[in-house]
């Protein structure tokens, strides 16, 4: 069973690759303070988020039972990703345009909207940006909730969730290694700040606010 | 003297066969390889004269492939579907043409998906995902980012607008580094927000290009500002911007293939190199620079070469007053033991003398270029001028 | 002393390569870049969410009924696709023998639980009752030799299919007999051995042809163990003497071309275009007489050997390759024959000919 559910969530790998990555790499590339310790609580923090969304959607699953075969669907799922693209778009708008604006912050403030600086707390916005990209259902992750949901005694299927949990982890690891790229070069700091800016409002807009309204 | 017309001679048999032989002597290759040979003459002979001088040459070929690529692309898609706009069967049969500027995007996603995340056939087309991988794999091997400068049938457009007027009226040396770190910044969310999508962002969204090849039909609000996003850029970027700043905006703040060629850029052969000693800081080279790739700190801190981004245009060779600015063979510009690449002693005598100069950089680096961008021009400048005669003969 | 001796030999060796290749690679490249391709593209794909999804069931008609179906191919349903006109739906292709193929209904019955119904220009899908689901997509392609529909998957009593492991489908084209397919709902890899088996009955068939020698149709004389250019003069003074004389005509095209494979690149290219000319004169002048099949084989075997980059001649030489196996009476001829326009038409891209014909040769020439 702990073999099965691992290796369901090493298959997710791609899928959470190409998640998180726009999301993470970016984030963690442009922090003001580049340590190797900040660095991993903060993959801790953001994963944390993911993993109590996950809960979330299990706890979901479960209160409606044997009829989420009839109400959640592909077009469901896509739907739940534009809200996840959405949110997790403002998360880090916030977080840009409260600390990690590119150019013309002011050294002392440090920020370009001081009223956001606390929003756009690094933490704040690594649990809530996890906590939104937790909303993406892939196939393996929706094997893995129906099978610990419906599968069996409530406790295996807990673990068994929290396995599947375990095998999505190795994909995150070379994250741990950003800050040794990041100190490199102050540019990385702000080439990466850039593209969380473009991250940001292309997520909100083109991925959220735009499917939201128009399709 | 003797250097350039061994350089024109071997030019010549390169557009006889790649331009005349390979159209059947038709009257349009004829005369496109007569321009292209006037074209490399005047510029390999005006270079022998005077450093720089030949780069209104380069400048005029690309203006003109942009124009002529355009027409012939165009004609293409209108005589296999009808019209510029893409339709759903040429989607749903995955024929679209794949173009340099989705290579960064399709690259990551085909590592970790192991396909091409874009509809296009994979050979057997000019267009196709792997004759254009091919060609820049080639490319980043010689001329590196020059693809952008001598090759590039979306640049030219910006290289014409750049030359309208006579000064810029807006000065962006200042903001030179910053539209770098936007433009690798730029390149980067490309790269992700496809990697995320699994789709080509870039050509979805935010490609001015569309306006002169092909775009999506507008049949809904998403593709309505998908069309009023790509024009006001094409407007913005590609003819307003460069008219008055006299750069080319589009190519060093937005195309994700220019920003990535420049990460490749160090596989290439050749490398634009500074004399610090020979450098009197007037920074003429980095105001004229269209790729915003000379700073007032890549002078102060003499670091021998341009920044990243430097396109091996060579609009800096003809501004220098001091003959400051060369290109140079990358493997020279390296500390060895060897001084073998630089020979202090003028030659003994004219043999040796013509053979260094057809071996010197430059020389090499314009051959280089101007062959590739004979080769990839040939077949849709012939057909634009075949276009245009049956045009006017139409009138007629 | 030895590290100057060393970084000399290192730098001539580099000025050596960037010489040659600003010179000549970039235009040895070009040339050549077929076979790159050609390499590159047996590992590129693309994304199957673009392409209608993955291969699950492939079925080939090669039953003599007459009906214009020709291939039916049933794709895994795709999800999340980007840039379609659905991002969920499931994919079917019918591919038929001629361009533009007359039929007035295709009726597809999926597990007795849904229909398909295809007219010339549309296609709806209804439940088991009658009612109708939806409008499907549908695209008429190849000068309308291929329809490719597309199934919405928006609709739950479709989205079952999604975790459907197989599926049967009965197709009636008309009146024409109906076919059955099971169709898996996952996709299949090609295997190795089958194309592996393929590879090996093409060697095989080709030396079955080379040993037989085919005795020539006409009484004109081939003049044997000759020089190119002894051929090419041989044949020229033919010709000189009778303009009409085709076979002549195709052998010294032929010559040509065989000489254009020896020269240089630049006088290849000539080359072979002037052989085409003798070729095509010569195939015109022996339509329908005596002597054709040697006309027809110089050309095709011309066309399958010159580069299709450059000459785009493959589809060309599957026509005279099939135009041989309508006149000839020889098993092994046509067997050849058969072998030979599979080859072309795998160059060209038409893969269910190419298949078609493959079979066709493997019904007349066994092996194990």
């Amino acid at each position: 069973m702990i073999l099965e559910a691992i290796s369901l969530g090493l298959s997710t790998g791609t899928y959470c690759t190409m998640n998180c990555a726009p999301v993470l790499i970016p984030f963690l590339s442009g922090t003001d303070k580049v340590s190797y310790k900040r660095n991993s609580g903060l993959i801790g923090a953001f994963l944390g988020g993911r993993l109590v969304m996950y809960f979330i959607l299990g706890a979901v699953f479960a209160a409606i039972g044997l009829l989420v075969n009839e109400f959640i669907d592909p077009v469901l799922t896509r739907r739940l990703s534009v809200y996840a693209y959405f949110f997790c778009g403002i998360a880090l708008l916030i977080n840009s345009l409260g600390l990690k604006f590119p150019w013309g912050c002011n050294k002392d403030c440090g920020c370009k909207v001081p009223k956001l600086r606390r929003l756009g707390n690094d933490w704040v916005t690594a649990i809530l940006s996890g906590l939104a990209v937790g909303l993406h259902v892939c196939p393996p992750l929706w094997t893995a909730m129906l099978r610990s949901v419906f599968g069996g005694h409530g406790l295996v299927g807990f673990f068994y969730f929290i396995f599947f949990y375990i095998g999505t982890l190795p994909f995150f690891i070379p994250l741990f290694g950003i800050p040794f790229i990041a100190k490199r070069a102050g540019s990385i700091k702000r080439i990466a700040r850039v593209t969380q800016f473009c991250v940001s409002i292309y997520f909100m807009i083109f991925l959220g606010l735009i499917p939201m309204i128009f399709e | 003297m003797i250097s350039s017309l061994i350089l024109s001679a071997m030019m010549a048999f390169i557009v006889l066969f790649f331009v005349v032989l390979m159209h059947n002597f038709a009257p349009a290759a004829i005369l496109y390889a007569l321009f292209l040979m006037f074209l490399f003459i005047r510029m390999t002979f005006a270079e022998n004269k005077k450093m720089g001088s030949g780069v209104i040459y380069r400048r005029i070929f690309q203006t003109v492939f942009a124009v002529g690529f355009c027409i012939a692309f165009i004609a293409d898609l209108i005589a296999e579907r009808g019209s510029m706009s893409i339709t759903s069967e040429a989607m749903s049969n995955s024929e679209l043409p794949f173009c340099h500027i989705a290579i960064p995007q399709v690259l990551v996603p085909l590592l970790v998906t192991k396909n091409i995340i874009f509809p296009a056939r994979i050979s057997g087309h000019y267009a196709s995902v792997a004759s254009m991988i091919l060609i820049w794999l080639v490319c980043t091997l010689t001329v590196g980012r020059g693809w952008c400068s001598w090759i590039c049938f979306y640049g030219g457009w910006e290289e014409g607008f750049s030359h309208v007027a006579k000064k810029p009226r807006i000065k962006l040396l200042p903001k030179n580094k910053e539209l770098r770190e936007f433009h690798f910044g730029f390149m980067f969310f490309i790269i992700l927000a496809s990697l995320c999508e699994l789709a080509c962002i870039y050509c979805e969204w935010f490609c001015p290009f569309k306006l002169v090849t092909e775009f999506s039909p507008v049949n809904s609000i998403p593709s309505l500002i998908a069309t009023i996003m790509f024009v006001g850029l094409f407007i913005g970027l590609v003819i307003v911007l460069p008219i008055l700043t006299k750069k080319r905006t589009q190519c060093s703040s937005l195309c994700p293939f220019g920003a990535f060629a420049s990460l490749t850029d160090r596989f290439s052969i050749f490398q634009m190199k500074i004399d610090s000693d020979k450098c009197s800081g007037c920074m003429k080279c980095a105001s004229i620079c269209p790729f915003s790739a000379i700073d007032i700190k890549t002078i102060q801190e003499k670091k021998g070469h341009p920044e990243i981004t430097c396109a091996k245009c060579g609009e800096c060779v003809s501004v220098c007053p001091n003959k400051a600015i060369s290109y140079e063979f990358r493997f020279n510009m390296k500390k060895s033991s060897c001084s073998c690449g630089h020979h202090k002693n003028p030659p003994k005598t004219a043999a040796v003398r013509v053979f260094q100069q057809l071996l010197h950089p430059a020389n090499l680096f314009r051959f280089a270029a101007f062959s590739f961008a004979v080769i990839m021009s040939s077949d849709f400048m012939i057909k634009s001028l075949n276009l245009i005669a049956g045009l006017f003969g139409g009138r007629k | 002393m030895i590290k100057t001796i060393l970084g000399k030999i290192r730098y001539s060796w580099k000025m050596l390569t960037t010489v040659f290749t600003c010179f000549f690679g970039i235009s040895l490249f070009f040339i050549c870049s077929s076979i790159p391709q050609n390499f590159f593209a047996h590992f590129l794909h693309v994304d199957p969410s673009y392409t209608g999804g993955l291969v699950c069931a492939d079925f080939i008609n090669s039953s003599d009924d007459g009906s214009p179906l020709l291939r039916y191919t049933v794709h895994e349903p795709v999800t999340n696709a980007r840039w379609q006109q659905s991002a969920e739906y499931w994919q079917l292709d019918l591919e038929f023998k001629d361009k533009s193929p007359a039929f007035k209904n295709i009726n597809i019955s999926i597990d007795e639980d849904f229909e398909l119904q295809l007219t010339d220009t549309e296609g709806k899908l209804y439940d088991n009752s009658g009612n109708l689901i939806c409008n499907t997509e549908y695209y008429k392609l190849e000068n309308g030799s291929l329809i490719k529909i597309r199934i919405p998957l928006k609709d739950k009593r479709v989205q079952k299919l999604l975790g459907a492991k197989q599926t049967i489908h009965y197709v009636l084209l008309d009146d024409y007999a109906p076919l059955t397919i099971e169709a898996s709902m996952k996709a299949h890899k090609k295997s190795k051995k089958e194309e592996a088996k393929n590879k090996a009955y093409i060697q095989h068939v080709k030396e079955l042809y080379a040993e037989k020698q085919f005795s020539l149709m006409t009484q004109i004389q081939i003049p044997q163990g000759k020089t190119t250019d002894e051929n090419l003069s041989y044949f020229k003074d033919k010709i000189n003497t009778n303009q009409d004389d085709f076979v002549s005509l195709a052998y010294y095209g032929f010559w040509l071309a065989v000489k254009g494979g020896e020269s240089s690149v630049m006088k290849a290219v000539a080359l072979v275009n002037e052989a085409y000319t003798y070729l095509d004169k010569a195939a015109e002048l022996a339509a329908g007489k005596e002597g054709e099949i040697d006309v027809l084989l110089n050309r095709a075997s011309v066309s399958a050997s010159v580069p299709e980059q450059f000459f785009g001649k493959a589809a060309v030489g599957a026509e005279d390759f099939m135009r041989i196996v309508s006149i000839t009476e020889n098993e092994t001829l046509k067997a050849y024959s058969y072998v030979m326009a599979y080859e072309c038409y795998q160059k060209c891209g038409k893969e269910t000919q190419a298949i078609l014909d493959l079979q066709e040769a493997q019904k007349m020439v066994q092996y194990q």
